[in-house]
């Protein structure tokens, strides 16, 4: 329970600005933790809907919008592994550099929460005290789960700088 | 060591040193270059959109319902902050216990954490004054890992997030330091070092491990760091036990059946440790009203996995002892529980419209019976006692 690190607004914006303002980072967002635009995209839109339902109360929109594009994400792609238990997974390509292409591809391949640590640490920047807050999960575990997630990506990298 | 041995530690900045900086660097890099191919200006997703979909609260609750129940009840909830909440709609939202502290819900009995002495729960032998515990178990494995939490939060003001208290238990957790990041500071719980962790100029986090578990204690704003070195130092772990060989699973009875009838006897095991008892019930009335009786060498919070409601939390005298007093958000009786003094943990739960005078009457004319007692007051009651194999 670490208070969020974002500052607070000084002045409370209505739903359609925070929503016009935010809208493409969150859209960010959510593509990284789930790999796909398309679902991405339905994830960011969920996340907006839930902020607008407690829009009235909600203290810190952004980190309210934050918490809930990770977790709806983590949500998403946990139902679809199970959907596709079987089914190999496909990587939507992007075009960037072929050594960032070849590390993203290793990135989606991550498990979930491995992902979603990573996007989180290199990101949007937090703190592991930030992620383990924001994950429910101790802070020894995020530790964890990120070291875990960057000794794969290493020994799966061939071409790392 | 005591707290007067406590010293201030400036631990290394690196999170780990076998992390690589240059990885580290790449992935950042990439991340941000995938990110900036993410379309931004979709006709798909509009304000217009969110507010019709806001509209229809029932549809989308059912969305998100049918998605926590694909996931196997996977946590998708996070109570961390007031200021960021759990991202899910109000009927998917987590039970609450003592008051309105989310929790996650669960329909599991808690599994425990195993030691090298065996499998054991670890709970506050005494909470820290003020406090109260706040909700139900998190249990869940992880591919890696298997985490426990629970939560308290201060007695006073039980929805105050900034007074919420967590305690984790963790078995695969990389190191028990605080983050790179911030400044720890020592102690000790008996024999036990610990250090608390100073994090964004708050001490919020205190971590040890014991027995092969990370135990990290997390505390919000309001929360002194006095107040957490004295959560931590509450802990004690309570094995995990059978009952006695030879000692029913259900060995108390009421002392007198003038008011309740015996309808059934039954030895249920709902998860490790927990044994169903006694179903007893009025003979008059349309509306059957009941008392079940369960008996568990464990922790007394395991009634809130057994109650599976989300319930309020007092306490009252029961037969001598410091019972809970559990009630449901219309203040309606649920269930009183407390340990005996063998240790055996005492719940006598209600099944039907039972108030509350008449739920501590019951439950402060149960008895402990002997073997014996037990089977002639089932005989006497109409029913057979099963007794367990030693």
């Amino acid at each position: 329970m670490i208070d969020d690190p974002l500052p607070v607004r000084v002045a409370r914006i209505g739903f359609d600005d925070f929503y016009s303002t935010r809208l493409a980072r969150a859209l960010r967002l959510a593509h990284l933790v789930t790999g796909s635009v398309a679902v991405g995209q339905e994830v960011a839109q969920d996340a907006f809907v839930a902020v607008h339902t407690r829009w009235a109360t909600i203290e810190n929109p952004d980190a309210y919008l934050r918490t809930a594009v990770v977790n709806l994400s983590r949500s998403v792609q946990r139902r679809q592994i199970r959907e596709r238990r079987h089914a190999s997974t496909i990587v939507e390509p992007v075009a960037t550099l072929p050594a960032y292409d070849e590390t993203w591809q290793r990135v989606v391949r991550l498990p979930v929460d491995q992902r979603a640590v990573i996007v989180l640490r290199y990101y949007e920047d937090m703190s592991l005290n930030e992620i383990a807050a924001e994950l429910d999960r101790p802070l020894g575990t995020v530790k964890s789960t990120l070291h875990r997630a960057l000794a794969h990506l290493k020994e799966t990298l061939h071409d790392r700088p | 060591m005591t707290d007067h041995d406590d010293r201030d530690v400036r631990i290394g900045s690196g999170l780990d040193p076998s992390i690589d900086p240059a990885l580290e660097t790449h992935v950042r890099d990439v991340l941000h270059a995938v990110a900036a191919t993410t379309p931004t200006q979709l006709g798909g997703i509009q304000v217009s959109r969110v507010r019709q979909r806001r509209a229809r609260p029932v549809t989308i609750a059912a969305a998100v319902l049918v998605l926590a129940g694909a996931v196997g009840g996977v946590l998708i909830a996070t109570h961390r902050t007031a200021d960021a909440p759990a991202p899910v709609t109000p009927a998917a939202a987590p039970t609450t216990v003592g008051g309105a502290v989310p929790t996650t819900a669960s329909a599991a009995p808690p599994t425990t954490v195993s030691t090298p002495a065996g499998p054991v729960t670890m709970l506050p032998a005494a909470l820290p004054a003020g406090f109260t515990l706040g909700g139900d178990v998190l249990d869940e494995d992880l591919p890696n890992d298997h985490i426990q939490r629970r939560v308290y939060a201060r007695a006073a003001a039980p929805n105050d997030a900034s007074s919420w208290v967590n305690i984790w238990f963790s078995i695969d957790q990389l190191g028990v330091t605080c983050d790179g990041q911030v400044e720890e500071q020592s102690f000790t719980i008996g024999e036990v070092a610990a250090a608390t962790c100073l994090i964004g100029g708050r001490w919020t986090s205190a971590v040890w491990k014991m027995d092969g578990v990370t135990v990290d204690v997390t505390a919000s704003s309001a929360v002194t760091r006095d107040e957490l070195v004295a959560f931590a130092r509450s802990l004690s772990e309570v094995p995990v036990a059978s009952p006695a060989a030879g000692q029913p699973p259900f060995n108390l009875v009421p002392s007198s059946t003038d008011t309740w009838t015996a309808l059934a006897g039954d030895d249920i095991t709902v998860g490790r440790t927990v044994h169903s008892t006694l179903w007893f019930a009025n003979s008059t009335g349309d509306q059957p009203a009941g008392m079940q009786v369960w008996t568990w060498a464990g922790a007394p919070e395991e009634a809130k996995y057994i109650i599976e409601e989300p319930l309020d939390v007092t306490t009252v005298q029961v037969a001598g002892h410091d019972a809970y007093f559990g009630t449901d958000g219309d203040g309606n009786p649920l269930a009183t529980w407390w340990v005996q003094d063998d240790g055996l943990v005492v719940m006598v739960a209600v099944n039907g419209p039972v108030d509350q005078p008449a739920l501590l009457a019951f439950a402060s004319s149960l008895y402990p019976a002997d073997a014996a007692a037990l089977a002639a007051f089932a005989t006497a009651a109409g029913f057979a006692v099963v007794h367990p194999t030693p």
